[in-house]
């Protein structure tokens, strides 16, 4: 009853989802009455998710017979919410790691994960946290427009971003202290092993003498349209994105550079209170296995978490991952733990930064 | 909660019962009619209020002030960051600059609509109520593409006509807000002004212009004052719904154009300080309240001058 309950709740809010739930309800209850087979995960939405959908719940249905509801948006605000009101509709969740250190002030969100259920072979350790299991790859990269700056001059690296005199034009970042901070100092000869904890006020200085040649985006797509059209002519932005563009528009004048990326980790997690713990771990489970992260990865460009993934995976592929490239040395990993732990300090600092320079 | 339910039943049942008058139903509807009277009539929608805005209002303010024992300490933060003061002033002044434009804008708008044939008018209502359908973020990104330097109006002016040497700073500052704002506040605004003033006698400008005053004149000196509790309505609501802006100014706006509805927004989706972020709100809806007391207050002198 309780489970029925949750699911009203689900259908409710998410339209979309709403569908797809009264059909499952529906199925479950007409066949598998005895059993709580059905979960909902909750991602980002787009087409990373309906590839999910296609390459592991479709799967995942048929091989354990447990139904999956996926539903877009996640945000850590709802968790929030759902922890502190004790009614969680959701039980796996795709987080940014940044989400998975408990917060001053905020209960602890997340069960732990019982990795007796859960096989994470070939997972990297660090990506291995009590709360929370890495499941992707991305990379923060630099990426430019190839009319203002053809092969053989192109930037290749962040202290290029930093040359006016030699690349000039109007450059974009994220509007944020995350990526910026690190961005600066590697760009002013900090390495990358030394990069945290982060100089912030070394680093918001760095930023100075670019003033008014930076745009301040808000939003990742953002980065994409304004350097095909030329508005910028680099920025920071997604390697996905920009693979993305390039492979649905051919001849977009965009390229991207590996060197100095800024790689981030989505872990799959359990919001804490969700009442099907058992069938979110073997989904977990089903989403860490090599061979589903390999065809996951071909078919997005999101690097696969798990290392024996990429040996299944093709070269020309590979060129393509984020884990391929941190494998190579080429990115560093965000320290989330460190962003998590000074997140409400720095978004302070960073307004007020920006609001006297 | 289950109260806020129960009082909204009896008036609702009354409504649908109140043709067919058979049976106790509609003795106690008569009841209620007569014991509240047309006021009962409000119930469902008090009901409504209660429940989507005050109680939520309610939990907002009780989390600026608990955490979980009552503290200050939200609002101590506040007061000790200068950057704080000047956010709500930039706020205020988009706000501001955006209801003044409206207006502007607005104006002339409603007045064609008075004026004009029923056909016409309802053409143009159309025109006007169609942006309403787009999504703001769709909205943003096509300013984008219209505004920046290479946009859609740059490259008319700069490479077509020839009429700037270099392309105007249009997006991605205060410009570019104030023209994003201004162009999903503008059908609010028209109806608005169109409503009031549609109540305005035009008789009196066609009296006006058989005395001998010329048509601009009649409207200067008729029309306008006529439509000036209109034009304060309009500004206020105007001014009242811009203060709440954060998606526009985040994709049109520079490194600036910070609005305190931003910062709720970080505060509450990405830093989990839900108490900061209900502080930052409850000082919004502060200002957002002295400014409607004040207007109040000053209609209701113009009203008692009026009479005397």
């Amino acid at each position: 009853m309780r489970s029925l309950k949750a699911w009203k709740g689900t259908a409710g809010r998410f339209l979309a989802a709403s569908l797809v739930a009264s059909g499952a309800w529906f199925a479950t209850t007409g066949s598998a009455a005895a059993e709580d087979t059905t979960i909902v995960f909750s991602g980002w939405g787009g087409s990373w998710q309906t590839a999910e959908r296609k390459l592991y719940f479709d799967t995942f249905e048929k091989a354990t017979g447990i139904k999956v509801v996926d539903v877009p948006d996640v945000n850590l605000t709802k968790i929030k919410a759902m922890v502190g009101a004790k009614n969680v509709e959701w039980d796996v969740v795709q987080a940014i790691g940044m989400w998975l250190p408990q917060r001053a002030g905020t209960e602890e969100l997340w069960e732990p994960l019982d990795y007796a259920a859960i096989k994470t072979d070939g997972i990297p350790k660090e990506m291995i946290a009590p709360n929370g299991v890495g499941v992707a790859t991305f990379a923060q990269i630099l990426a430019y427009n190839t009319d203002a700056f053809p092969a053989g001059k192109a930037p290749t690296s962040w202290a290029d971003f930093w040359d006016v005199k030699k690349f000039p034009g109007k450059r974009g970042f994220l509007n944020q202290p995350r990526y910026a901070l690190e961005a600066a100092l590697m760009a002013h000869g900090v390495a990358m092993k030394d990069l945290y904890p982060l100089d912030v006020e070394r680093g918001l200085k760095l930023w100075e003498p670019l003033k008014s040649d930076v745009l301040w985006w808000e939003q990742w797509p953002q980065a994409p349209s304004l350097l095909a059209s030329g508005e910028l002519v680099m920025t920071l932005s997604s390697q996905a994105r920009i693979l993305g563009l390039l492979q649905s528009e051919k001849t977009a004048p965009v390229a991207m550079v590996w060197n100095q990326g800024i790689m981030t980790v989505d872990f799959l997690a359990v919001p804490k209170g969700s009442k099907h713990k058992e069938a979110a771990f073997k989904l977990i489970s089903w989403m860490l296995d090599p061979e589903h992260q390999a065809e996951y990865a071909k078919a997005t460009d999101v690097g696969p978490s798990n290392t024996k993934a990429l040996a299944l995976i093709d070269e020309k592929t590979k060129e393509r991952l984020p884990s391929y490239h941190y494998q190579k040395g080429e990115l560093v990993a965000l320290d989330n733990a460190w962003w998590a732990a000074n997140l409400d300090k720095l978004t302070e600092r960073w307004n007020q930064w920006k609001l006297t320079n | 909660m289950g109260r806020g339910g129960g009082g909204r039943e009896p008036p609702q049942r009354s409504l649908a019962r109140a043709v067919p008058r058979v049976g106790l139903e509609a003795e106690t509807s008569d009841r209620l009619m007569r014991r509240f009277g047309p006021a009962a009539l409000a119930f469902p929608g008090l009901a409504l209020m209660v429940l989507f805005f005050t109680l939520p209002v309610g939990v907002i303010l009780a989390q600026s002030f608990f955490d979980p024992g009552f503290t200050l300490k939200f609002y101590a933060r506040m007061a000790a960051g200068p950057e704080y003061a000047l956010v709500f002033w930039i706020s205020i002044k988009i706000a501001l600059l955006s209801a003044f434009f409206s207006m502007i804008a607005g104006y002339p708008v409603a007045y064609l609509l008075v004026k004009a044939a029923p056909t016409l008018r309802a053409i143009m209502m159309a025109f006007i109520l169609l942006p309403f359908w787009t999504n703001i973020l769709v909205r943003c990104y096509a300013w984008m593409l219209v505004l920046q330097t290479k946009g859609l109006l740059n490259s008319i002016l700069v490479g077509w006509l020839h009429l700037l040497a270099t392309p105007l700073p249009l997006v991605f500052n205060l410009t570019g807000v104030i023209i994003g704002m201004v162009h999903y506040l503008l059908p609010i605004n028209i109806l608005i002004l169109y409503s009031a003033m549609k109540g305005i006698d035009l008789k009196l400008v066609q009296a006006a212009q058989g005395l001998g005053a010329n048509p601009l004149r009649a409207f200067l000196t008729v029309f306008v004052p006529l439509s000036l509790p209109a034009v304060r309505a309009a500004a206020l609501l105007t001014f009242v719904l811009a203060l709440g802006f954060f998606v526009t100014p985040a994709l049109l706006g520079g490194r600036g154009e910070i609005t305190v509805a931003m910062l709720v927004s970080t505060y509450f989706s990405e830093v989990l300080d839900w108490g900061f972020g209900s502080a930052l709100a409850t000082v919004l809806l502060a200002i957002t309240t002295l400014g409607l007391c004040l207007h109040f207050a000053l209609e209701r002198r113009r009203a008692g001058l009026v009479l005397q």
